[in-house]
């Protein structure tokens, strides 16, 4: 009997940004349920596989599938159902600044679902009472803290009750304080819906909770790779144990 | 100067002269909600995959706003009539060359305000599932419509200025009244003075209502 196929495959991609290869024959299979912690220095490539995952950057070799659905080369129909079953979190936020919280998260379910409006504010409630914020429906994103928009954010990706979840260092443009607001919202969002994730983040201490595997990413290329309680504890590779050094003092 | 002022002209005609703000705003009021549609249309177009609309869209825009309006409208109500065998009335001829001429430059406006929103707000909204016209729709153009209100004006603006050049072809508004009383009373210091007072007092108005548009802003952007 063969292992059942895995949710996300990553097979031998290679994406080149002028000068030099951002992606480098990279490879990685990601089965339901996993949460994945990708780490590297910037320019490493973490953030632009992410991005390549959700087809919001196109590959030049190897290939994508997410829920045995091809990603790269799909057309805009196909694209939009991938982009459908997966949640995507900024670093920015990027929430819509013309929206209050809650027309934030009931945007796309009324208009890509059609989901009725009284349905998708009802949904929407329930979302922001999920990540601590049920008295902000009402506030615009500039009228939020930083920690406060990236949980709208989180709520908004959630609203479209995607099976994957890509976090694109979700916590790296907020203060400390306001970081682990976010990172327990992740955390919980995981423990509820046991949803598949891949979290691009330096934060040890939340990978090591929550993650089943870390990575380290160099020069577009997996440097190391293994379960994330002995990826932070005891990685086997130099280049690995330099770089968590360098996470540890910054 | 050898000219004794009798603006009690206006006393008497002055109601008349005032009559001609109507036929003004009736001209220019309909030109303004086309210009802008059309100018929403053709910036929608420039983002499109289509090589064929973004390629209609920047003829349109080159071809009308390097016209001079005078000869558009001109070309309009009197060539027209020629190639085609219809005619149109001279208000109808007025609009439609003061659309085209302002919707070539509301396009730029528009593409101004929309090149202004970042692309992580396409990004977001791709991310969710939006299809382009969607992100078009409900993301970035209600952004950009705050960012273009202030050009947007001055194309308005242009717009109801270009209006006094339908005196060309005899549209009874404010200019071609005046023009009309002073042949009649030559009294052109009066006649044109209150066309002028007449014409930057619309002008005012009308940019005070845009301002208090920027008003229904309630967000800001992050």
């Amino acid at each position: 009997m063969s292992a059942p196929d895995p949710f996300v495959r990553v097979h031998g991609v290679t994406k080149t940004y002028g000068a030099g290869p951002v992606l480098n024959g990279l490879s990685l299979d990601l089965a339901h349920g996993e949460v994945l912690v990708l780490c590297g220095p910037s320019g490493c490539g973490k953030s632009t596989l992410l991005r390549c995952i959700n087809g919001l950057e196109t590959i030049e070799g190897g290939s994508i599938t997410v829920g045995g659905v091809r990603v790269d080369g799909a057309d805009a129909a196909t694209l939009q159902q991938i982009r459908l079953a997966t949640g995507f979190v900024f670093q920015n936020f990027n929430l819509f600044p013309h929206m209050t919280a809650l027309e934030n998260i009931t945007i796309a379910p009324m208009k890509i679902r059609n989901v009725s409006k009284r349905q998708a504010e009802e949904q929407g409630r329930a979302l922001l009472a999920q990540v601590g914020m049920p008295d902000k429906a009402a506030s615009f994103p500039f009228q939020l803290s930083g920690g406060q928009r990236q949980r709208v954010a989180i709520a908004r990706a959630l609203a479209m009750q995607p099976s994957l979840m890509l976090f694109d260092e979700p916590t790296s443009a907020l203060d400390p304080e306001m970081r682990e607001e976010v990172l327990q919202v992740i955390q919980r969002v995981h423990h509820e819906h046991g949803m598949t994730m891949i979290v691009v983040t330096h934060e040890i201490g939340f990978a090591k909770s929550v993650a089943s595997r870390a990575m380290l990413l160099d020069a577009g290329r997996i440097v190391e790779e293994a379960p994330a309680r002995q990826f932070f504890t005891e990685p086997r590779e130099e280049r690995t144990r330099k770089f968590l050094r360098a996470i540890v003092n910054e | 100067m050898n000219y004794t002022f009798q603006f009690g002209v206006l006393a008497e005609y002055g109601p008349y002269l005032a009559g001609g703000l109507w036929h003004a705003w009736w001209t220019s009021f309909p030109s303004i909600i086309l210009t802008t549609v059309l100018g929403v249309v053709l910036a929608a177009m420039h983002l499109t995959r289509s090589i064929l609309l973004r390629g209609a869209a920047v003829v349109f825009v080159d071809l009308f706003r390097t016209l001079p309006v005078v000869v558009l409208l001109i070309w309009i109500h009197y060539v027209m009539p020629i190639l085609t065998g219809i005619s149109s009335s001279p208000t109808t001829s007025s609009i439609i060359a003061l659309s085209l001429n302002g919707a070539a430059l509301a396009c730029e406006a528009f593409r101004g305000g929309l090149a202004a929103i970042p692309p992580t707000q396409t990004q977001a909204a791709q991310s969710l599932g939006f299809s382009r016209w969607q992100v078009f729709r409900y993301v970035t153009l209600p952004q950009a419509f705050f960012a273009t209100l202030p050009s947007l004006t001055n194309v308005h603006i242009t717009v109801i200025k270009n209006v006094t050049v339908t005196v060309l072809i005899a549209v009874p508004e404010v200019m071609f009244r005046a023009q009309e009383l002073t042949i009649q009373f030559f009294r052109p210091l009066e006649f044109y003075t209150g066309a002028a007072i007449l014409y930057v007092a619309l002008i005012w108005g009308y940019a005070v209502f845009m301002r208090s548009l920027e008003k229904l802003q309630k967000w800001q952007p992050i």
